[in-house]
């Protein structure tokens, strides 16, 4: 017990913390946007996935990380508008839609894997390039906090940087007014001439360009290659983070940062003499009981 | 009545038309992909029926998938997303295992032991995303999601510690009993007496929807929540009832797959049954008829494709694109709403 408390108390903790957090972390803030606008997006699973399928494709091809990069988001934008375009215009409720695309993402993307490359499991024949790990000048020279702050990939700042960005576009920007108009009250928008459509349609779009980062750190940051249904849940364990969080960009970061504690630990813990089959479990048991809780308080709140 | 009819006529040229496009795209996808495109197109579409056994498998497939469908379509018909059919049917599975693998009376005895408590327990979990719904909103949508991890964790935990069979290789449990198994209907294949319940739980379902208050209630929450209240039963006894129902039925359906296919729980990961069961539920309209034609339809496109796929250059995956141009297509109003125009602009009566 001593041994596994004294693992979790290094730096290295704090860097896997961040580490696994990150994916967890482009998902949730995307969740927000949608939410705040009123839609729920919830393919963010399959959107990641085949981001992810696209970012080691498109640098495997071009043997640049840059263009892999750029083409995760293009399609994690597309994938978004795509589910977009079939509940704002189309008239498929926005759930069942994620449901559908999240189904089809996980199948698809074994299908492009295996004609592409004669493989189903992964993309491990492909000579795809990663996105490259930066160490930040002074900070990585004080000692503990540069050791878990510095040294990390490159999304990993974006996705921190996002927090900040994603603040401001929505409590001091125009669009941010409008986005949080539609989703409050859509009538309302309306009736002062905010186009209702197209103010959602973007804000799926923009969690969809998150989701595209999100994707492109699976696949060429946190892991070399893409593998089959590589995602695992995380694009969920989002969603929850979102709820938790009312949808708030510092609450929901927050939220997101305990679940990948509780992720950092189930990884910490799976290398003792623990089996790996529940260890496993622990992030999703967390989200469960935090979803759980919060529910609970919340009723009791609105009482 | 004319109504009624209206509407099922404007269903029946949706569905003919989706299938007649997601075909089209199938055809396009092989024509730009494969060295046999004809050939691919009319083993996935006519294999199925060349031979008894291949059409044999068309329903043993059919089986766990219509029950996971139904199994969804109750859930989805009330308005509630939930998910967990999947975590259902591993660790109902676990529970028909440890059942079936030790002597237990008779024959119909032992296998009516197995699938009613694997059912049981199903119920019993599903109602766990249920309470929390039902009493404190707690999205029933993501605690599903989250209970399969969790229940594929500890059945797997469960097969590997306590039900391995060590004389084999590979995890797998001890051989089920001959007294537990089903009787095959048709010989040679997984077409069991299984497929006879099946029918007989869908006609239940049937009933209950279209005949009982209950299954009125159900329907009319899933269009607007705030209706139960009128119906004179309480959201909270609803949503537990409707989650019951459905872990039962998903219960079932693991156990009678498992009981029909298999000589030895051998699940390694989640089975995708009920993932698939929420596009059976999605493609059937969430009806249970509906959910018997998609679940057959899905079975044979499968069956379909997996014969391609030994005979062609076609990874079985491709079947991917045609389930969801189907889906989408079918859970979309865009058909339905066009045709509506059509006859409003012929002078017609609009529905609705």
């Amino acid at each position: 017990m001593n041994n596994i408390l004294a693992l979790l108390l290094t730096p290295a903790f704090g860097y896997a913390v961040l580490r696994v957090t990150t994916p967890i972390l482009y998902a949730a803030l995307g969740n927000v946007i949608s939410s705040k606008a009123g839609v729920s997006n919830i393919a963010m699973e399959g959107t990641m996935l085949t981001s992810s399928l696209v970012g080691v494709l498109a640098s495997a091809y071009t043997g640049s990380a840059f263009i892999g990069l750029l083409a995760a988001l293009v399609v994690g934008i597309l994938f978004s508008a795509f589910m977009a375009y079939l509940n704002l215009y189309l008239g498929t409720n926005v759930i069942m839609a994620g449901i559908a695309l999240n189904l089809f993402a996980s199948k698809f993307t074994v299908y492009i894997l295996y004609m592409l490359t004669g493989q189903k499991g992964n993309s491990a024949s492909l000579a795809s390039k990663q996105i490259p790990s930066v160490d930040i000048p002074v900070i990585k020279n004080i000692p503990v906090l540069g050791e878990i702050i510095s040294g990390h990939n490159i999304l990993v700042y974006v996705a921190l940087l996002s927090i900040i960005v994603i603040y401001i576009m929505l409590n001091k920007t125009k669009l941010g007014t409008h986005i949080k108009a539609v989703g409050e009250s859509p009538h309302a928008a309306a009736s002062v001439g905010i186009n209702v459509k197209r103010v959602r349609f973007l804000s799926l779009c923009l969690s969809g360009l998150l989701a595209g980062f999100g994707g492109a750190y699976m696949s060429m940051g946190y892991l070399s290659m893409f593998t089959r249904d590589m995602i695992a849940g995380r694009g969920w364990i989002a969603i929850a983070a979102g709820a938790m969080g009312r949808s708030m960009v510092i609450p929901t970061t927050i939220t997101s940062f305990l679940f990948g504690i509780f992720s950092a630990i189930g990884n910490v813990l799976q290398l003792q003499n623990i089996p790996s089959e529940l260890v496993t479990t622990l992030p999703y048991v967390a989200v469960f009981i935090g979803i759980i809780v919060y529910s609970i308080r919340k009723t009791k709140e609105d009482k | 009545m004319k109504r009624l009819t209206s509407q099922t006529k404007n269903e029946v040229i949706q569905i003919l038309s989706a299938v007649v496009i997601a075909l089209l795209v199938t055809l396009l996808v092989l024509f730009a992909t494969s060295e046999e495109p004809l050939y691919a197109f009319t083993r996935l579409i006519t294999a199925p029926m060349t031979k008894l056994r291949y059409f044999g498998n068309v329903l043993e497939l059919m089986v766990p998938l219509a029950f996971a469908g139904l199994s969804a379509s109750l859930l989805f018909r009330s308005g509630l997303f939930n998910m967990g059919g999947e975590g259902i049917f591993y660790m109902s599975g676990i529970v028909a295992t440890v059942l079936a693998t030790r002597p237990m009376g008779g024959s119909i005895v032992h296998s009516a032991i197995v699938i009613l408590a694997a059912s049981v327990v199903g119920g019993c979990i599903a109602c766990i995303s249920g309470f929390f719904k039902a009493k404190y909103n707690a999205s029933e949508l993501v605690t599903s999601l989250m209970l399969n991890t969790i229940l594929f964790g500890i059945g797997f935990y469960i097969l590997k510690t306590r039900l391995k069979d060590m004389a084999v290789t590979g995890v797998a449990s001890k051989e089920f009993l001959d007294t537990a198994k089903l009787t095959q209907i048709i010989p040679k294949t997984g077409v069991t007496t299984g497929f006879i319940i099946l029918i007989i739980v869908t006609a239940i379902i049937w009933f209950i929807s279209n005949k009982t208050k209950l299954g009125y209630t159900i329907k009319i929450t899933g269009i607007n929540k705030d209706f139960a209240k009128y119906s004179g039963m309480s959201f909270f006894a609803l949503t537990i009832i409707v989650h019951f129902m459905s872990g039962f039925i998903a219960g079932m359906g693991s156990s009678i797959h498992l009981l029909s296919m298999y000589d030895r729980f051998t699940w390694s990961s989640l089975p995708g049954y009920g993932f698939d069961g929420c596009l059976v539920a999605m493609l059937g309209k969430n009806r249970p008829l509906g959910a018997i034609v998609a679940a057959f339809g899905l079975s044979y496109l499968r069956t379909g494709s997996n014969i391609m796929a030994r005979s062609t250059d076609i990874p079985v995956e491709m079947v991917a694109i045609v389930e969801m141009i189907l889906v989408l297509l079918i859970t979309a109003d865009f058909i339905i709403n066009y045709l509506k125009r059509k006859k409003a602009m012929a002078g017609g009566i609009v529905n609705e």
